[in-house]
């Protein structure tokens, strides 16, 4: 479904990814981790086309949508952002603008008819008429992930999607995020700062160090030395139900934060990359 | 199941959206109904028969005949007219900068037009009058209106192109806009200031004049321009008003659905900012119509711009006409309608200010 060949990207002489491949299969979720910093909204963003690649290849259903033109790139590819303003605009009116991509000039019964069955099919028919401005945060980031499905693509891209939820909200969206994207055969990237949760909602995972891809597989490839190389700390990984259980150990006074240059997005976010040799 | 419910919330929407076109209508009505009683007032008595006669036929009847006809055509139709199309084309051109730079404090005047007009239109009015006490200028005697007209006119589009020009340099963010139009209008409110420092006497009650902004002064010649000006805007506008319904969503989210953000911003804010440009070179500054209309529209029908920029557009109108009717006959001297829209204007702009404050400490 999706396939991406040698992407990469930097900001004027800084490189932020350093070719990245890997391929990813419909009715599947891949969740990108790895520090801040270390380049996974860029990922999105070039692969969504708001940022364009320095050099490499991306193909949606075997076609090259490389530099494909704004909407018809569009059409392909559902990018939701990690936040996005609060307008005085209508759930219904807000998760109609998905299918702005498909209308030239007016839009047609069918175009309304898609929007109200994604409100339906994700609960919110009683939210429809409601202005964003009187929903909760959880009810706004569920408006935005029903836009991208209006926008009917074949690969859905979420910029962290349980970002300032609470532990209910997380899952609950995460579930949402889940059904939805699966009754759909959609392939689903999104990044996640929440291993544990990626792990449980996720086909696949991927960890992103320094630009690169250092791991790329099934909830199997999570282990202590991958936690200690990707994020620098000292995890315990137990098995809980199944899968993996990533518990962190304990951070000994006199660690040492550090932040990444190439934060580019988030220059005044804590990009923190905790190194060890203190606690040694 | 999923089928039936999706019509029912389509047809909730539908019926939503007709709520929408009724309001639209409304104020269609409204504003014509405010344009009739003001072709009345004044103080020639005239009937309706009358004045359809004479607009009809361009002639009144009786021996006051010719001076009902030059009344109607002449007096009356033409501040009507040019209050409509004023208060139509601020209305649109406010609402069209506050969505693409989605901050409700946007008007065409944040862009710093105002003071780069009303700076054009001084340096008019001191070269066309002879208007400097002293120096080369105090002799030549040369310019005319239109050269007030043409200065006003090629500042705001000056400040527009600054604006434009920084927007390009640094990414285009909203926020960036508005800081740029307070810089542009401090420079140019400096440079007014100077004008006026160095203008006898009467260049600088014209100056100040011509800041307040009227609308007697508009020939019909000068309406068929700003008729035409926002007639082309108004068309470009609705082209994009699904664009502009995108950006509203922010940056992100527009990029992801394939808007061109930089390009539609840019030319949204030139096209709003042209036609501010020809109705203030015209008439002089009229404040806060174009914070005002759109504010009441968004909260009566909301942000969609398929409704938005119409419902603006007659909301405008329908403001601009009332304080035109109050800025005529409320006082028992005409009062310039630049004044009315500031004293209505500026506590409204007080209002917004603490509401979203409110709404941000919640």
């Amino acid at each position: 479904m999706l396939h991406v060949e040698n992407v990469s990207f930097s900001y004027g002489n800084r490189e932020i990814l350093g070719g990245i491949s890997f391929d990813a299969k419909e009715n599947e979720i891949v969740s990108i981790l790895g520090p801040n910093g270390v380049g996974k909204t860029t990922l999105l963003k070039c692969l969504c086309g708001i940022y364009r690649p320095g050099a490499g290849r991306v193909s949606v259903g075997g076609a090259d949508v490389t530099g494909l033109a704004g909407k018809e790139l569009a059409k392909k590819i559902g990018y939701v952002p990690q936040s996005a303003p609060v307008s005085r605009t209508t759930v219904y009116d807000s998760v109609l603008l998905g299918r702005r991509p498909h209308i030239d000039m007016m839009i047609t019964r069918k175009d309304l008819d898609i929007v109200s069955s994604v409100i339906d099919a994700l609960d919110m028919s009683d939210l429809a008429l409601r202005y964003l401005t009187e929903i909760s945060g959880g009810e706004f980031q569920k408006v935005q992930i029903a836009r991208a499905m209006a926008q009917e693509p074949s690969v859905l891209i979420l910029d962290e999607p349980t970002n300032n939820l609470d532990l209910s909200n997380q899952h609950m969206s995460m579930h949402m995020i889940s059904d939805a994207v699966r009754s759909r055969g959609m392939c689903t990237l999104m990044t996640m700062h929440d291993v544990n949760l990626a792990i449980h909602y996720s086909d696949r995972l991927m960890f992103i160090k320094d630009g690169t891809i250092y791991a790329y597989g099934g909830s199997d490839i999570v282990t202590e030395d991958l936690v200690r190389d990707v994020y620098g700390i000292e995890a315990d990984v137990i098995e809980h139900r199944g899968g993996p259980l990533v518990v962190p150990r304990r951070v000994q006074p006199g660690f040492t934060v550090c932040r990444h240059d190439h934060d580019h997005e988030h220059p005044h976010s804590v990009a923190d990359h905790i190194h060890g040799a203190a606690g040694k | 199941m999923e089928a039936d419910g999706g019509s029912d919330t389509t047809g909730r929407y539908l019926e939503y959206s007709r709520r929408k076109f009724l309001f639209l209508l409304g104020a269609a009505a409204a504003l014509a109904a405010l344009a009739v009683v003001s072709v009345r007032l004044g103080s020639t008595d005239l009937s309706y028969a009358e004045i359809i006669k004479i607009i009809f036929t361009g002639n009144g009847s009786g021996p006051d005949g010719w001076w009902n006809s030059y009344v109607v055509w002449n007096l009356r139709l033409p501040i009507i007219a040019a209050a409509i199309l004023t208060g139509a084309a601020l209305g649109v051109a406010g609402a069209v900068m506050q969505g693409i730079l989605r901050n409700p404090l946007a008007s065409p005047f944040t862009l710093g037009l105002s003071n780069a007009s009303a700076f054009g239109a001084s340096l008019g009015i001191l070269i066309g009058t002879g208007g400097l006490t002293t120096g080369w200028f105090a002799a030549s005697g040369i310019g005319s209106p239109a050269l007030t007209v043409m200065l006003a006119m090629a500042f705001a589009m000056i400040a527009t192109g600054v604006v434009i020009l920084l927007v390009k340099a640094t990414s285009s963010t909203p926020e960036t806009v508005v800081l740029a139009g307070l810089a542009i209008s401090a420079v140019f409110s400096s440079g007014l200031a100077f004008l006026q420092y160095i203008a006898n006497d009467v260049a600088l009650q014209s100056m100040v004049f011509w800041q307040f902004g009227s609308l007697d002064k508009l020939t019909w010649d000068n309406l068929l321009i700003i008729f035409a000006v926002t007639m082309g805007a108004a068309v470009y506008f609705l082209y994009k008003r699904l664009d502009y319904n995108v950006m509203e969503a922010g940056d992100e989210v527009a990029a992801g659905l394939g808007l061109n953000i930089s390009s539609t911003r840019i030319i949204g804010l030139a096209v709003s900012a042209l036609l501010t440009a020809v109705v203030v070179s015209f008439a002089g500054i009229i404040g806060f119509i174009g914070l005002l209309a759109p504010h009441v529209v968004r909260r009566l029908i909301g942000s969609d711009n398929r409704y938005l920029l119409a419902g603006s557009m007659i909301v405008g109108a329908v403001v601009m006409l009332a304080g035109n009717i109050i800025s005529q006959h409320a006082f028992g001297v005409v009062v310039p309608i630049g004044i009315i829209t500031s004293a209505i204007g500026g506590p409204l702009f007080l209002y917004i200010l603490i509401r979203g404050h409110r709404r941000a400490a919640c």
